[in-house]
């Protein structure tokens, strides 16, 4: 490895380096508020360092990693939620204090960044083993997270089912991946599907392939893999269910739209036809599930079902047109999707207790919140428009992106799900936004003062009406840095 | 160069529009007049620094653009500003006279507990009428239209505890609307044959479409303008419309949004002069509208009504102006109508507070002695509505005129009876100054007169100022319309319009001026005339009770039961789907594997 390698993985090196810190600072003195302090600040480190020498062209690193202006993008995402996640757990812990010492509030900003870096690992994988190891760390850090509450029946109930679940999905995958090495002989993921002899695919190395989305589409709880998601989403901790509906998505997303974008021509047709169908069957089967559920978590888990398949929409455009103007379209979505989880579970956050039995979740409780905290209720209304796609925020902007691309394809099938999906959708986005504006009757719901909390909640909601209103502002410069993708 | 700072103007407005909104219940009265009028105040000095600027280097075309809005490939919308002749007229009203009447207006409203909400609407309704003028782009100046007309909407209807105002404020967005929609049609016509919405190229280059598609868009964007500026047959908005606060039907209803259809038309001008036809159809409505209005002036006995018909016979000149090609001479006509128009109505509110809101001009009376000053600028104003010479309207009106007799366009017939229009005018103008200003009082008037220090007659100075001499201003449109030489007319063309109001002037002294116990007639032809013609019983029979009629039927959601399905079928299927979702850690393992399995099924399946 040579030096210039090395400085390319400079934020992956800041991440680790946060790491070690943060596991010395656990042998030598337990204070959470430093613990999250050398967390943020790691994460801006990163994201700065990622910023600074963002990648133009492709590099590869070693044989196992590739520097590239998607991946980059992507990462750059996922450091966002993860800076989310560790500003809101500092509030959600809040008085934490009453555990017993040695279970303290510190090691979840420990998983969080070894979660965080698994994810920017798998955004920059090209061979198999790098591929493995990302989503590993990743899962097993994000499984722990899920768990953190052990008082909390219903976390470890959904951590057991994560864990039994994910790793039959991962057995899936690597099934797969073994079909494939068996007929290409290779493990860099760009060779993973050339044919020795250049001869066409074999239906061994396409039922490999197919297992291999089999396994990401379980992570991305793509129907019919989806079973998992709401049970998972209701029992952790509402922060911990903000990082996996954010960071898990968005990294898997990005292996994924890789891999898609790999595969031979003769393929195409067969793998389009697949993601089709089950691009409509998440989008239809999400939003129908979602209708009359009274848990937010509940409701976020089916809402998320249904957005992969709307971001699934733009994979699928990815094969057959253009690359780069689809990725730009891909990630506005994603970008729109990660900006309004955050503000909903920020403020589900901001209104839980980490060491009470149950977080605040059903809808009832959050009857009119408006008049007790209009500010966190004026955000998640926004938060709900922008996931309904209204004008004007920034949700808008990707499904009007995504909606341009499939007519554009005349994927007539897709456009109609899409459409049907986003008025039944509709229904229950409304459905808490009346919640949220209606007359307050006994419950008293109190949020905690943190500033810089509130601060970094504010920002994100202004991009999203920001991004809305001004979608050139973003979209030039995506344009610019995946033109090349 | 103080160009670059177009941008601020309107952001002034807009800026202390949302602050007012934001700081809701915080502000002191005084603090809300003070942000309110001042940040008009500012804009209005920035125009004149910008004004004196841009004609100094001979009015040259200036295009600011601000931001990339929507990049569209292919068809971008950008948020882009555009600065010209016409432009700079409408900015310096707009923001001129809509400083005056801003200030005129925190005195007007100083003792209204929502004066916080008011001046946010009417600072939102510079902002958007800034928009209207200065955008570039067909998108914007929309955005701008249906902006004013929102305002307009919420400032009608502002005092909404009076079921009659609301009322008011539905028929205007609801008539408007049908204008708006015809010019939505219109725009995108335009759209999908330029495939641009940036005015410059539209109007560069009208050959792009042919003349029967050309007709066709121009005669909706001539629908929109017709709805916005209260022309045949979309006026019955207006006269209602004075349910507002009197300084709204100042800004909105007489200076500024209702003369928003002329600079539609002014603005897309080489579209009308590909098809000339309908520039001919403009001037007609414009003149029908003149008369129209005229005859229902005559009757009216409410002083704000009268003053809305007058605005809406000086927009039928406008419009007749617009019609025999003398684009200058019409907007030269709306400068200085919104001079002596927001006079008329300022004057108006002042005597209406004077007299404990009394509206009836047959309960005035005698105002010259109680009120001398409010009393001397209504008829200065007036004598302006007159085009009396000397004064500003005189110098507009004949231009119109003039240029009515000669145009292919128009033509004598048109010409005399905009003529029987000034001599209308003279009648019920003369008719509202000697009832309300002659005579003998009717009631009470307030205590203390309102005299030069008062904030009710400050802001009207410069106005007063600007009704008289305002038509020595020589409006130079060289960079935007192509005109020919101005027509010299025979001298008795000239003179006939004045000795027409002259006649005017001695019918109504001979009807009016010596009975002190003058009462309105209450015949059959007054009750038609002061319902304006009867336009709002024959939409009422035509639109309003068919519509009603259907709504009735549907009352019981006939058209609804097949939603109803889709919405019993959505549920029937969320109950469905539930089910799946049973907790149980077996199941879904069974599930997740089969699912892996179908996806493997369906590959070998269609291979």
């Amino acid at each position: 490895m040579s030096f210039h390698e090395l400085w390319l993985l400079l934020p992956v090196l800041i991440i680790s380096l946060g790491i070690i810190l943060l596991l010395l600072q656990a042998a030598w003195r337990r204070q959470p508020k430093l613990a999250q302090g050398i967390c943020v600040v790691t994460l801006i480190a990163a994201a700065v360092a990622l910023i600074w020498q963002f990648p133009v062209g492709v590099q590869s690193i070693t044989l196992l990693f590739e520097y590239e202006p998607v991946g980059g993008f992507f990462s750059i995402l996922l450091l966002f939620v993860s800076l989310s996640v560790a500003l809101l757990q500092g509030v959600y812990m809040g008085s934490y204090s009453k555990m017993p010492s040695t279970e303290a509030a510190e090691e979840f900003y420990l998983l969080l960044l070894l979660s965080c870096l698994g994810g920017m690992l798998l955004t920059m994988a090209s061979h198999v083993a790098s591929l493995l190891l990302g989503l590993e760390l990743m899962g097993l850090s994000m499984l722990a997270m899920l768990a953190y509450n052990r008082e909390r029946r219903l976390a470890l109930e959904g951590a057991i089912k994560y864990l039994l679940l994910s790793g039959a999905a991962t057995s899936v995958l690597l099934l797969g991946l073994a079909f494939l090495y068996a007929t290409s002989g290779s493990l860099v993921l760009s060779e993973l599907m050339q044919m020795p002899n250049g001869g066409a695919m074999s239906l061994l190395a396409k039922s490999g392939f197919v297992l291999v989305i089999a396994g990401l589409a379980f992570k991305l709880s793509l129907v019919p893999l989806h079973f998992w998601t709401p049970d998972v989403y209701q029992g952790a901790p509402v922060n911990s269910t903000l990082f996996l509906t954010s960071l898990s998505k968005t990294a898997v997303f990005a292996i994924l739209i890789k891999l898609i974008l790999i595969i031979p021509q003769d393929f195409e047709a067969d793998l389009i036809r697949m993601l089709t169908w089950m691009a409509i069957a998440s989008m239809l089967l999400g939003n129908w599930l979602a209708l009359q559920q009274q848990s937010i978590k509940r409701l976020m888990a089916y809402s998320a079902i249904a957005h992969m398949g709307y971001i699934l929409v733009a994979g699928i455009i990815a094969i057959d047109i253009d690359h780069s103007l689809v990725l730009e379209g891909a990630s506005y979505y994603l970008l729109a999707y990660l900006i309004a989880s955050i503000l909903i579970f920020a403020v589900l956050t901001l209104l839980s207790r980490f060491d009470d039995q149950h977080d605040l979740d059903e809808l009832p409780q959050l009857q009119g919140l408006f008049w007790q905290h209009p500010w966190l209720a004026t955000i998640m209304a926004l938060a709900f428009l922008s996931l309904a796609g209204m004008p004007i925020t920034v949700g808008f902007i990707g499904k009007f992106y995504l909606l341009t691309l499939a007519i554009k394809l005349s994927a007539w099938w897709l456009v109609t799900a899409m459409i049907v999906g986003s008025a039944v959708g509709l229904y229950y986005y409304l459905r808490v936004i009346f919640a949220l504006f209606a007359p307050l009757e006994n419950s008293t719901l109190s949020a905690p003062k943190a500033l810089v909390t509130n601060i970094w909640i504010t920002v994100v909601a202004a991009s999203l009406l920001v991004l809305g209103l001004l979608p050139g502002l973003l979209g030039n410069e995506l344009r610019a840095v995946l033109g090349v993708g | 160069m103080m160009r670059d700072w177009l941008y601020i103007i309107p952001l002034l407005p807009l800026l202390s529009s949302v602050l007012l909104l934001l700081l809701a219940g915080k502000l002191k009265p005084m603090q809300v007049a003070l942000l309110g009028v001042g940040s008009m105040g500012l804009a209005a000095l920035l125009t004149l620094l910008i004004g004196i600027e841009f004609y100094q280097q001979g009015g040259e075309v200036f295009q600011q653009a601000v931001f990339n809005w929507l990049p569209i490939a292919g068809a971008p919308v950008n948020f882009g500003l555009h600065l010209d002749q016409l432009s700079m007229v409408m900015m310096s009203v707009i923001v001129g006279v809509g400083w005056l009447i801003h200030w005129y207006a925190a005195a007007y409203m100083y003792t209204d507990p929502q004066i916080q909400r008011f001046f946010v609407y009417m600072n939102l309704f510079v902002f958007a009428m800034l928009m209207l003028v200065l955008g570039d782009n067909l998108v914007l100046l929309f955005l701008g239209w249906e902006g004013v007309g929102l305002c307009s909407f919420l400032l009608i209807g502002f005092w909404q505890y009076d079921a009659e105002n609301v009322l008011a404020a539905k028929k205007a967005f609801i008539v408007t609307r049908v204008g708006d929609t015809a010019m939505m049609i219109g725009l995108l016509m335009l759209f999908s044959h330029f495939n641009t919405l940036f005015i410059p190229a539209i109007v560069g280059d009208p050959q792009v479409m042919n003349d029967d598609q050309l007709w066709w868009a121009c005669l909706l964007l001539v629908g929109g303008a017709v709805g916005k500026s209260a022309q045949i047959p979309l006026q019955t908005w207006l006269p209602d419309a004075m349910a507002g606060p009197t300084p709204v039907s100042a800004l909105i209803h007489a200076a500024t949004m209702v003369t928003a259809g002329v600079y539609l038309i002014a603005r897309m001008h080489p579209l009308f002069l590909q098809v000339p036809h309908i520039l001919e159809i403009v001037a007609w409505i414009g003149t029908l509208t003149l008369l129209l209005a005229g005859f229902a002036a005559l009757v009216q006995t409410d002083i704000k009504r009268i003053l809305a018909y007058s605005t809406m016979s000086q927009i039928g000149y406008m419009f007749l102006g617009l019609g025999a090609l003398a684009f200058d001479s019409a907007i030269f006509h709306l400068m200085t109508h919104a001079f002596f128009k927001a006079l008329l109505f300022m004057t108006a509110g002042s005597i209406i507070v004077k007299l404990h809101h009394e509206q009836n001009i047959f309960k005035m009376g005698g105002l010259f002695k109680s009120l001398p000053l409010t009393s001397s600028f209504l008829l200065i104003g007036l004598l302006a509505l007159v085009a009396v010479p000397g004064t500003s309207g005189f110098f507009s009106k004949e231009a119109i005129l003039a240029a009515t007799w000669q145009a292919p366009t128009a033509g004598p017939v048109l010409w005399s009876m905009a003529v029987f229009g000034a001599f209308l005018t003279s009648v019920y103008s003369f008719r509202l100054l000697f009832i309300v200003c002659f005579g003998t009082a009717h009631h009470p008037v307030k205590e203390g007169d309102f005299s030069f220090s008062s904030q009710y007659v400050v802001p009207l100075i410069p106005l007063v100022v600007l009704a008289i001499m305002g038509g020595w201003v020589m409006l130079d449109f060289d960079q935007v319309f192509v005109l020919g030489e101005h027509p010299h007319l025979p001298l008795w063309l000239e003179l006939t319009p004045l000795v027409a109001a002259l006649v005017g002037l001695l019918i109504a002294w001979w009807l009016y001026f010596p009975r002190p116990t003058a009462v309105a007639k209450e015949g059959r032809l007054q009750t038609f005339l002061l319902g304006g013609l009867g336009f709002d019983w024959l939409y009422e029979r035509l639109l309003t009770r068919p519509l009603q009629l259907i709504a009735r039927w549907n009352k019981g959601d006939v058209i609804d039961s097949g939603y109803h399905f889709i919405a019993w079928l959505n549920l029937s299927l969320n109950e469905l789907l539930v089910m799946s979702q049973n907790g149980k850690t077996r199941w879904y393992l069974y599930a997740t594997v089969a699912g892996g399995a179908l996806m493997l099924g369906g590959l070998i399946w269609w291979r």
